[in-house]
């Protein structure tokens, strides 16, 4: 064991570096500064700021706030250190227990994919739908209407009021059933040919034209009313936010600092995180979709018909998408619809008895309103 | 390097860059072909040939050499401890150099993002401690590292300040015109309030977060400071940003010569302070050709666009009058618009690097002035590679992505003409910088993270 090190004295007042000969004692460091004076540091006031490293220098301070430092360039100071004063060097940095560090970090790099795992699959999930439920329905009805003012915007709506009626019975039924006072649904129709439905928080549906006429019955409207008046009752829109603004919390802690080039991986980072999400959301709107057609008595056959005739017409995109979604595979969802539609209901229930649907789907053949002329108001 | 022996028969060499004087502990160590640096100014170097040796180690050849010091070589064992005889002093050129790895900031990082997630974020400020404290111990400048004394309680009642004092108002004034559910012009007024309470915040961010910096930062035990007041930064900040505004972006390279001035010419090593002699106008030319290039180019395309689109929408749009005249002039002026800004943003890389390169030659601390000499290209390279390691790892490459870009500045920053070091005496004011009331909460040293 070396008891006698070089190494270099800096003494917190000047830039001056002094070569200086350290001495291991049992109780502390010794050493003689340049100008004669006589430094004795006791071990247990000792700092150590580096030297945590492989291969770097080792640098003891002492003093408060502006240190005197001590360098020792050569790593292998530390090992002596320890041998010389053991117990009383415990605070600083023991080179042999450095396997220790890697042993914990590989034990921490674990647990945190654990406790990511945990919060991505289970954290965050729980704590949208928490949190959504303490949101007071105007905020998300306020939100709703400034998204629905740009949708609307797009095309013409059709006002068809015969029509239109006969549509707003098929919702009444299923709003009545549902029993849930805190959102007003509106319907609205846009005479777009898309095959398209979208919900907006706090009560809106907007049907596109292409949707409408591709419906065979009031009951496979029914279906897909029953689908995304659950978006609106089940909060997917405001779960979502809550959801995409905790994921980028979850991701910034596990990434480190957002900036520059980084904000592009973690964008995709987060894009790639919220599809489960929305794939979720599409699930339970389904699930309670079709538990809201039993209540009302619906054949649930109908809305997986529709479905069907979705997954036949549209190959490739297979979508009855809430805005801005993505959706789990139509046949996954058509098999999942077929488990739960058992029993079927002994005696479905017709939602519009006596009414021609071909004609009432047609309704954007009869009267149309551009969206410059009449403003939504509500 | 110059090997001889001693009246002690001790072998040293004395390094021909920076002059200093090193023990060699084992002479019988060393073998041709080695190589290792100078322990005070890292001059490479490596041995030709060993000279004849007596049997108690002493030598008295002069074979080892010093080489191009550009060249650099993986620093091996190294043989020799530093003692600082050398007291003549000579003008010299200080390199800095980094030291750390990817991997060992990957660890740090795991652990750190563990722990911020264990205790829901309130570790970040601990963590971010840990990573400074890591990056400025790695980086040495003349043979010394550097130090980082900042602390986790400091950078969290800082972020509590700027919270309470920006954040909460300018996230009321944002908000403010939807929650008062007030009408489009009144939303608007608060819409331009919320900006300019952001214009006025970015500076006292800047000087804030450069005077904590500065102040927490040491290097041979000795701490930086920065002295200039957040006022009269507010002052230059604003008054740069109007006269850019006014001359559609001609002014740019005097402001950012004069943001860079203040910040440097405030700023202290111990009682030495930073000298910056940069002049906007050696930068304007090269501002002035990509500015020119770019509008050149949107005028162009423009031109173009608006006569092929023309002919094609023309016909389309025979009916409606003058409207569709107004929406293909739109469309074309969309258009090159996009084309322009995305030629600038590429031009602006090369004014950025020769930026730069001149503000650091323009900066000087005492006799000796720093010099930066960073090209384009492998500027470009860096930026490419880390944007595609950002991309494709969704992040994670965070630790490799920082230390790339430290590596690139320790790997051109270098220091000429140091007379002495010795002359510099501490000048820390050991309270941390506070006031009273919101004006001397401009002048608190605060970092945002």
């Amino acid at each position: 064991m070396q008891r006698q090190w070089q190494g270099f004295y800096l003494d917190g007042q000047s830039a001056s570096r002094y070569t200086i000969t350290l001495h291991l004692t049992e109780t502390g460091l010794l050493f003689r500064a340049p100008d004669g004076r006589q430094f004795s540091w006791p071990y247990r006031q000792i700092r150590q700021t580096q030297g945590a490293y492989e291969g770097e220098q080792v640098r003891l301070e002492y003093g408060d706030p502006l240190p005197q430092t001590i360098i020792v360039q050569d790593a292998k100071f530390l090992a002596d250190l320890h041998q010389a004063a053991s117990t009383k060097v415990d605070h600083l940095h023991n080179p042999r227990q450095r396997n220790r560090r890697l042993q914990w970090t590989v034990l921490a790099s674990l647990a945190l994919l654990g406790v990511t795992a945990g919060i991505y699959f289970w954290g965050i999930p729980a704590a949208a739908k928490f949190l959504a439920s303490h949101v007071p329905p105007s905020w998300e009805r306020q939100l709703g209407d400034s998204v629905f003012k740009h949708m609307a915007s797009v095309g013409r709506r059709c006002t068809d009021p015969d029509r239109l009626a006969a549509i707003e019975r098929v919702l009444g039924q299923l709003t009545a059933a549902a029993s849930d006072a805190r959102y007003h649904i509106q319907v609205t129709i846009i005479d777009k040919p898309v095959v398209n439905a979208f919900a907006l928080p706090g009560g809106h549906v907007i049907l596109l034209r292409g949707l409408l006429e591709a419906t065979e019955t009031p009951e496979q409207l029914a279906g897909v009313l029953a689908h995304e008046l659950q978006h609106i009752y089940k909060q997917h829109s405001t779960r979502a936010i809550l959801e995409q603004g905790s994921t980028s919390l979850l991701i910034a802690a596990v990434t480190g600092d957002v900036t520059g080039a980084l904000a592009f991986g973690i964008e995709s980072a987060r894009a790639l995180g919220m599809l489960r999400y929305s794939r979720l959301h599409e699930d339970e709107a389904d699930r309670q979709g079709l538990h809201l057609l039993k209540v009302v008595g619906v054949d649930p056959a109908e809305m997986i018909a529709f479905y069907r005739t979705l997954g036949a017409t549209h190959p490739s995109q297979v979508e009855i998408p809430s805005y801005l979604a993505t959706h789990p595979r139509t046949e996954d969802r058509i098999a999942e619809l077929t488990r739960l539609a058992n029993p079927p209901p002994a005696r479905p229930v017709s939602l519009l008895p006596g009414k021609d649907w071909k004609d009432i789907r047609s309704m954007c053949g009869h009267r149309l309103v551009s969206p410059d002329v009449e403003s939504h108001a509500d | 390097m110059t090997l001889s022996t001693f009246k002690d028969a001790s072998v040293r060499l004395s390094c021909g860059r920076c002059t200093t004087t090193h023990r060699v502990r084992n002479i019988h160590g060393l073998k041709p072909g080695m190589s290792a640096s100078c322990v005070t100014c890292a001059a490479p170097f490596f041995v030709v040939a060993m000279p004849e040796m007596s049997h108690d180690g002493s030598a008295d050849a002069r074979s080892t050499r010093q080489i191009d010091p550009d060249r650099s070589f993986p620093a091996a064992d190294e043989k020799v401890t530093s003692s600082n005889v050398g007291k003549k002093k000579k003008p010299r050129t200080h390199t800095t150099v980094f030291h750390g790895s990817g991997g060992s900031l990957f660890g740090i990082h795991l652990v750190n993002a563990l722990l911020t997630l264990v205790t829901l974020g309130v570790y970040y400020f601990w963590a971010k401690v840990r990573v400074r404290s890591y990056l400025f111990s790695q980086t040495e400048f003349a043979g010394d590292r550097f130090s980082y004394h900042g602390n986790a309680r400091e950078l969290m009642s800082g972020a509590m300040k700027a919270t309470f004092v920006f954040g909460v108002p300018y996230y009321a004034l944002t908000n403010m015109g939807s929650f008062l559910g007030s009408d489009m012009a009144v939303n608007f007024g608060f819409q331009i309030a919320a900006w300019l309470f952001l214009l006025i915040f970015i500076p006292v961010a800047i000087v804030g977060a450069r005077r904590y910096r500065l102040t927490r930062t040491s290097w041979r035990g000795i701490r930086f400071s920065f002295q200039g007041k957040a006022w009269d930064f507010i002052k230059l900040w604003l008054s740069g940003y109007a006269l850019t505004a006014l001359t559609l972006g001609l002014y740019y390279p005097y402001f950012s010569t004069n943001k860079q001035a203040f910040l440097i010419r405030h700023s202290y090593f111990g009682n030495e302070p930073f000298k910056f002699s940069g002049d906007g106008a050696r930068l304007f030319r090269s501002f002035f050709t990509i500015y020119f290039i770019a509008s050149a180019s949107f005028l162009l395309v423009w031109q173009a666009a608006y006569g092929v689109v023309g002919l094609f929408v023309a016909e389309r749009l025979k009916g409606s009058g003058g409207l569709g005249g107004l929406i293909v002039v739109m469309i074309t002026v969309i258009v090159s618009l996009i084309v322009g800004l995305l030629l600038f943003r590429l031009l602006l890389l090369p004014y950025s690097v020769k930026e730069q390169r001149y503000f650091w030659e323009q900066t000087s601390v005492g006799s000796a002035s720093f010099s930066f000499p960073i090209t384009t290209w492998p500027y470009f390279r860096l930026k490419l590679v880390n944007l595609l390691l950002g991309i494709c790892t969704l992040g994670l490459a965070w630790p490799w992505i920082t230390i790339r870009n430290l590596r690139f500045i320790t790997d051109h920053l270098t220091l000429t003409g140091v007379q002495d070091f010795d002359t510099v005496v501490q000048a820390y004011d050991a309270a941390p910088p506070t006031g009273e009331g919101l004006d001397g909460f401009l002048d608190t040293g605060f970092d945002l993270g």
